[in-house]
């Protein structure tokens, strides 16, 4: 058998089999429906990737928000401010409202020996001059360059917190600030 | 509607390259049928024109669809034909004029073809290009060509099924994406495994 007989013999098969005319309704009918926009939507699984980065946006955005809840520089919030410091370093307190822990020199005896009352957590927000504290609830911690100095001498602080740190700040039962312990950990 | 459609459609095409779907491939064939095919098809890209459509598709569907039936059964050959056409129909800036219409759409079956086969997993995609199908069992000499053509290993079916439609080796070679050498010898084998088959009564 040659070539031109397998050829004569698959024309004459392929006359045998014709596509279903049912086919050719169907392609033409398609072509007859007017423009429609569901044809040029995504597919189910392009909605589908786009539902997820939609969820994932919403969850950083969340998450985001939650981060940044203890608000360091908030004038919308009323913030009480608590300051911790040496007796020789009092700040000027005529423009608002302070609470002040001042420390004494048996304090600073006593660093090593101080035993944990309470604590709350705080993110560091500022590190410059004094150094300032936010809590959870928002309210302001300031504690003066020289009790931080003496609290890493003591290594109770850590010598290399950074502003957005999160922190446990330990206090004595005179509500003195004995202690700051870095936390990897989002606290508030 | 025709500029406005095309418009939307350039979406549409980079959605279905980005998924790995069909794209046109680089096909040798073209022919001065080719080229009125190619104009028919720009005629119904630009205007809708059904009539463009019908007449294309009825120089081309039977060719494809009895294609799709070697390498299948009737109900997966009329689906695949209805499919590859609907998609011409949804998309039709997925073919750029190149003279090779009838190839792009033998590419697009094929592809679709392989998709169901996988899908399914009813028949075997083989690459086997030596043996029968069922050398193991006893061949059935037949008098009718198309079983015996269906007998074939699918890549040898496959290669001499496109070789009738006038396909070059090298449109083959890119309609089934392997090397021309290859399509030679599928071809070779298919010959010689038909010759065995096929016993035409006199």
């Amino acid at each position: 058998m040659n070539d031109n007989e397998f050829k004569q013999a698959y024309e004459q098969s392929k006359q045998q089999y014709p596509a279903p005319g049912r086919i050719k309704r169907q392609v033409i009918n398609q072509a007859k429906q007017p423009f429609s926009w569901q044809n040029y939507l995504p597919g189910k699984e392009w909605m589908a990737l786009c539902g997820a980065l939609c969820c994932l946006v919403v969850i950083y955005a969340m998450n985001t928000f939650t981060q940044q809840s203890p608000v360091a520089h908030s004038d919308a919030l009323e913030v009480a401010v608590a300051y911790h410091g040496y007796e020789d370093e009092l700040p000027d307190t005529s423009q608002y409202q302070q609470q002040l822990t001042v420390y004494n020199k048996a304090y600073k005896d006593k660093l090593a020996t101080l035993t944990a009352f309470h604590s709350k957590h705080a993110m560091l927000a500022k590190h410059e001059g004094n150094w300032l504290f936010t809590d959870c609830n928002n309210q302001k911690i300031t504690v003066s360059p020289q009790l931080m100095q003496d609290l890493m001498l003591h290594k109770r602080a850590d010598a290399e917190l950074m502003a957005g740190n999160f922190v446990e700040l330990v206090f004595d039962d005179q509500g003195r600030l004995i202690q700051i312990t870095q936390s990897r950990k989002h606290l508030c | 509607m025709g500029i406005a459609r095309l418009g939307f459609l350039t979406s549409i095409k980079n959605r279905l390259t980005a998924a790995g779907q069909e794209t046109a491939p680089t096909l040798a064939q073209s022919s001065p049928a080719a080229s009125s095919w190619d104009s028919l098809l720009q005629r119904y890209q630009t205007t809708g024109d059904n009539r463009a459509l019908e007449a294309l598709y009825d120089e081309h569907a039977n060719r494809l669809y009895y294609y799709l039936l070697v390498m299948s059964d009737p109900n997966t050959a009329a689906d695949v034909t209805q499919k590859v056409w609907l998609k011409l129909v949804e998309s039709p800036h997925l073919y750029k004029a190149q003279g090779q219409f009838q190839a792009w759409l033998f590419t697009v079956g094929h592809r679709m073809l392989i998709d169901e086969i996988r899908r399914d997993k009813r028949w075997t995609y083989d690459d086997d290009v030596e043996s029968l199908p069922d050398e193991h069992q006893e061949l059935r000499h037949c008098d009718d060509f198309h079983q015996a053509l269906k007998q074939l290993p699918f890549a040898q079916r496959e290669a001499f099924s496109l070789q009738q439609e006038d396909f070059s080796l090298q449109d083959i070679a890119t309609i089934c994406n392997v090397p021309v050498e290859t399509v030679k010898t599928r071809l070779r084998y298919a010959r010689d495994n038909l010759r065995k088959l096929w016993k035409p009564s006199a």
